[in-house]
């Protein structure tokens, strides 16, 4: 007897992305959100303050923390659409289009980051 | 039964359904007379007994061994035989089948899909190449730690109750859940066992650990603490490892 | 097949929608999922922070607060304004809340032994130790890298 046998699923790729964006979002983003609140309460400027203007050219002119900055942002888009993918499936909706929404919007924007990155980057030096 | 101490009732709503008459489930409601021990299987029982004699509900060892009286007890899966009316003291209490298996009479639900399932993921030892031929009186070699690694997975009662538990399960009916998923698990990682690569397209299929979201609720649920959810996660780590393997070394 | 007529009718009871309010355990579940809503809030932040001082004049020699206006707009006005701070804050709730349940979850994603012989599992709090762990000493180092580099 023939058996037709299920095909495998391309999902550990996304799982695995999803489990290190998930690690990011518990263990990274909670520090970044606080300086973001900080830096909105102390209203930096030119050279002084949180987040000052100086201190982010450095930091995004400095190719390993501009690598690891886009890093967190890439796996945060990433975790957060896969996440939301599924919770559409959750809620009822089981579309195909979502699939290609949350994750072609995730890859989207980890490519905007991404050039927006090298292009400041490039400028800088 | 009779000779309560302290004639304690508690109101029992419990789901009717006869497939001769009803075209849908409806709910009953009795004033049950309790003590501290009495389970809420022997609520059943005085149900049957003393008011409704057709009450259809399925068990057997009365001890959590069988699993054959899993049902929902306010919302929640248990084994009726291991669920006690004094932890629900004070309150009313609701028996209805487990939830996500079609009923088939009262609190009688069809598992027919949970043991297809469970059949379709080759729950048995299969040998592995080199032991084919090993002679039926010599007996495989296991170390404590090797026995130690899926003990738990092994201790399932197929009672139904994390099926009853999974909100995923209920979603999409085609998931094979998480009682075959842990036994899946279980077989894999026995080292007597050389089956993987056939266990190995239900492991990996969408409809296999890639259909958990990791709710938890199984886990929680689980009347003989076999924690599936874990089971599952080690799967996808399992079925992970697997493909990336096969992209760095791709079969034939 | 056998011959005997069937009187079995099985009764499917209809999938709720809303099944994810029906239950406490299955609502922190939405929930804790809802918080990926939040960590897609702060990239999309951090993004725009990104493209705004993209924007800035980087050419020129000094910065002044003409040629670093965009960069300016989103570090004072953007991230000063109170809903932002509020949104913010939120999202800081719900990061904390995502850590916990993530890493409450996570032992259950490794099954290691003790060492070679032993029957006895790696305890559970271990694994969390080490997430917290984790979480504590990223904290201080990105926030002391951020106060050392003003």
């Amino acid at each position: 007897m023939r058996q037709f046998l299920p095909t495998p699923s391309d999902e550990p790729i996304y799982w695995l992305m999803f489990g290190a964006g998930g690690m990011v979002a518990g263990i990274v983003l909670p520090s970044i959100l606080v300086i973001m609140i900080l830096a909105g309460l102390g209203s930096p400027d030119l050279a002084t303050g949180l987040l000052n203007f100086e201190q982010v050219k450095g930091l995004l002119g400095n190719w390993l923390l501009a690598a690891m900055l886009f890093g967190i942002v890439f796996m945060l888009c990433f975790y957060s659409l896969h996440r939301m993918y599924h919770s559409t499936h959750d809620l009822g909706f089981h579309t195909k289009l979502f699939w290609f929404m949350a994750y072609g919007g995730a890859a989207a924007l980890a490519f905007i980051t991404l050039g927006l990155q090298l292009l400041i980057y490039f400028k800088l030096f | 039964m009779e000779q309560t101490a302290n004639n304690k009732t508690m109101k029992i709503t419990v789901l009717r359904y006869r497939p001769e008459q009803d075209d849908k489930p409806w709910e009953q409601t009795f004033d049950v007379p309790y003590h501290h021990e009495t389970s809420v299987l022997e609520a059943l029982f005085y149900i049957k007994d003393h008011f409704e004699p057709s009450l259809s509900f399925r068990w057997s060892c009365r001890m959590a061994v069988c699993g054959s009286c899993g049902m929902m007890v306010n919302g929640v899966p248990h084994l009726a035989c291991k669920t006690f009316l004094r932890d629900y003291e004070g309150k009313d209490m609701k028996i209805e089948p487990l939830d996500n298996f079609p009923i088939e009479r009262d609190l009688v639900v069809d598992l027919s899909d949970l043991i297809e399932k469970i059949e379709r993921i080759k729950p048995y030892i299969i040998p592995a190449p080199k032991d084919r031929n090993m002679p039926l009186n010599k007996s495989y070699i296991q170390t404590p730690q090797q026995m130690a690694a899926y003990l738990q997975f092994a201790q399932c009662i197929n009672c139904g109750c994390c099926y009853a538990a999974c909100p995923q399960y209920k979603l999409n009916p085609d998931y094979i859940g998480p009682a075959a998923l842990t036994l899946l698990y279980r077989y894999n990682i026995d080292n007597r066992d050389g089956g993987k690569k056939l266990r190995a397209p239900f492991l990996n299929e969408e409809n296999g650990v890639w259909g958990c979201t990791f709710v938890g609720y199984c886990s929680e649920v689980c009347p003989k603490k076999v924690d599936p959810a874990s089971a599952i996660q080690l799967g996808k780590k399992m079925s992970a490892t697997d493909f990336v393997l096969k992209l760095i070394k791709p079969e034939e | 097949m056998s011959e005997a007529k069937s009187f079995r009718k099985p009764y499917k009871r209809p999938v709720d929608k809303l099944w994810w309010l029906k239950n406490k355990f299955f609502t922190v579940y939405m929930i804790r999922e809802g918080t990926a809503v939040t960590a897609l809030f702060a990239a999309l932040e951090i993004i725009l922070g990104i493209f705004l001082f993209g924007l800035c004049n980087l050419d020129a020699e000094t910065a002044t607060a003409e040629t670093a206006a965009p960069y300016l707009w989103w570090v004072q006005d953007f991230l000063g304004n109170p809903l932002v701070i509020i949104l913010n804050l939120v999202c800081l709730a719900a990061s904390l809340f995502h850590a916990v349940t993530w890493f409450n979850l996570m032992p259950k994603a490794v099954r290691l032994f003790m060492n070679k012989n032993s029957t006895e599992l790696l305890p559970d709090y271990i694994v969390k130790m080490g997430l917290y762990g984790a979480l504590a000493g990223a904290t201080v180092v990105i926030l002391v890298f951020a106060v050392a580099t003003i």
